[in-house]
């Protein structure tokens, strides 16, 4: 008699069961692949008419592909996300800084009037408190026609008709910190490089080391070209000869998932030197935008670096 | 009846989408983020669930939009209002919030092929999510496999041997797809 586990079933048992959820498992990789041929087709399809739970799993294998690999929206989405974080309402106390701080002017001025000549007009009959017009950021009792059909032709947004002009409002750049940038569909990150970015190196027999490009930086153009340097230095061991590559691509998921790189810079090394300076200078035709540079094993394919500069 | 400028205006929003146009993103966000967060806001919401409706709306136009048989019907804010509120209505029911305001009128032309896009929308979500809950080893290899990475690349990548990244890929699917098919939320899309 075999051993039992806590459950009171035998290990064989166990086994056996495991087996055939693997063979289920092989089975289903196989048919999405397209490899299931004659009779193991025919059986496999008839399961799937007959047993709509075995139906349901390969739908899901199925959908993996269809939710799990790389879509044209995700881009879209991370641009979203920073446009949202860009154009999110300012906290209440922000929002109504500049109305507090004219209303606190606007008291200042009548009480100064009435001072000077108390027998003048009275504070009732002055303009109301800007705190009490339209918030900024929220149109106050939109009506209902506003809400489902609304006048889009001007730029400014579209405003109640009942409400008084709303007091000047703070530039939204003033909010923003001093050194960042709008983002343009040119400049949108490429989620798919970012989350590998920086020395991804675990080859023991090489240390890569690039200063330039750094993580950021930015080219400027001049006639629609950049003067691109790549520095570095790349240690590894002697007789472990490696052809590497640098390639630059754009943030476009498309090219790189194409290979589509917008130039390539073999870096041959070998012999009996341990130590590589890379000095290598040259000029690019590159428009505005995002770009990575990617250092590669030239023969394996293996990502020895990513790393995000600009060109603006 | 809108005139010829606004559905022109209208026809560049949904073209703006569709190229990811930063100008008309930004102008979109200008325009009607406000708007759509008082909506939300008025019916037991935050300003931050309103910022993440609005964005979920743009990105079921975008798929919408994407479809041969879509045709802007209406003008683009009301699409978009009526998609922002279809979703926000969803939130609060699974959520058991109250619906304060919103009344049942107002609903997207298209609505089937919107909910069509919301059910698909939150399925990749729920994908997405379970893949993360993956341990460190099994996320790596499947976020690569579905990149289009190579077995080869990938068992080079992580120091293994292809055989033994083909069993793990293997091993990982299967427990991806245990994790999603127990999930509530997937039973409930079905």
């Amino acid at each position: 008699m075999g051993q039992f586990n806590a459950v009171g079933f035998s290990n064989s048992h166990h086994s056996k069961t495991m087996e055939k959820e693997n063979t289920k498992y092989q089975d289903i990789e196989r048919y999405l692949a397209g490899d299931l041929q004659g009779e193991d087709l025919a059986k496999f399809e008839g399961k799937l008419v007959a047993d709509r739970d075995f139906a349901a799993e390969v739908q899901v294998n199925k959908d993996l592909y269809r939710f799990l690999e790389p879509a044209e929206e995700d881009q879209l989405e991370v641009q979203l996300k920073v446009m949202g974080e860009k154009y999110a309402p300012p906290p209440i106390y922000s929002r109504y800084k500049w109305g507090i701080r004219l209303g606190i002017a606007l008291l200042v001025i009548l009480l100064v009037r009435w001072l000077w000549n108390p027998a003048s007009d009275s504070p009732t009959t002055a303009e109301p408190s800007p705190i009490e017009k339209t918030a900024p950021n929220e149109p106050m009792q939109p009506s209902e026609e506003e809400q489902f059909s609304p006048t889009i032709e001007e730029e400014k947004p579209t405003e109640s008709p009942s409400s008084p002009t709303p007091p000047p409002r703070p530039e939204r750049k003033e909010q923003k910190p001093a050194n960042s940038r709008p983002i343009a569909a040119n400049f949108a990150p490429n989620a798919l490089l970012e989350a590998e970015m920086g020395n991804l190196s675990r080859s023991l027999s090489l240390t890569l080391e690039i200063q330039q490009p750094h993580r950021d930086q930015v080219f400027s153009r001049s006639d629609g070209k950049i003067d691109f340097s790549l520095e570095g230095n790349i240690k590894f061991e002697s007789g472990s000869d490696q052809t590497l590559q640098a390639l630059i691509f754009t943030n476009k998921q498309e090219d790189y998932e194409s290979y589509q790189a917008r130039h390539t810079i073999p870096l041959e090394l070998g012999g009996e030197t341990k130590e590589f300076p890379i000095n290598y200078q040259t000029t690019l035709a590159l428009s505005e935008g995002l770009y990575y540079l990617i250092i590669e094993n030239a023969d394996s394919g293996e990502v020895h670096l990513i790393e995000r500069f600009r060109v603006e | 009846m809108a005139s010829t400028s606004t559905k022109n205006l209208d026809h560049q929003y949904i073209t703006g989408i569709l190229n990811h146009d930063k100008k008309i993103l930004e102008k979109i966000y200008r325009e009607y983020l406000s708007k759509i967060t008082t909506m939300v806001k008025r019916n037991n919401g935050s300003a931050d669930e309103a910022k993440d409706i609005f964005q979920e709306a743009i990105i079921i136009i975008f798929r919408r939009a994407k479809e041969a048989d879509f045709e802007l019907t209406q003008t683009f804010y009301s699409y978009l209002y009526a998609v922002a509120r279809f979703l926000w209505l969803r939130q609060l029911k699974k959520k058991h919030r109250q619906v304060v305001e919103l009344d049942s009128s107002n609903t997207p032309e298209d609505e089937q092929d919107i909910v069509k896009e919301i059910e698909e929308r939150e399925q990749k979500k729920l994908f997405r999510e379970k893949l993360e809950e993956l341990g460190e080893e099994c996320k790596k290899v499947l976020k690569q496999f579905f990149l289009g990475i190579p077995l080869k690349k990938i068992a080079i990548d992580l120091n293994y041997t292809e055989n033994y990244i083909k069993k793990k890929k293997f091993n990982c699917k299967e427990a991806l797809v245990k994790k999603i098919r127990s999930d509530r939320r997937f039973k409930e899309l079905q």
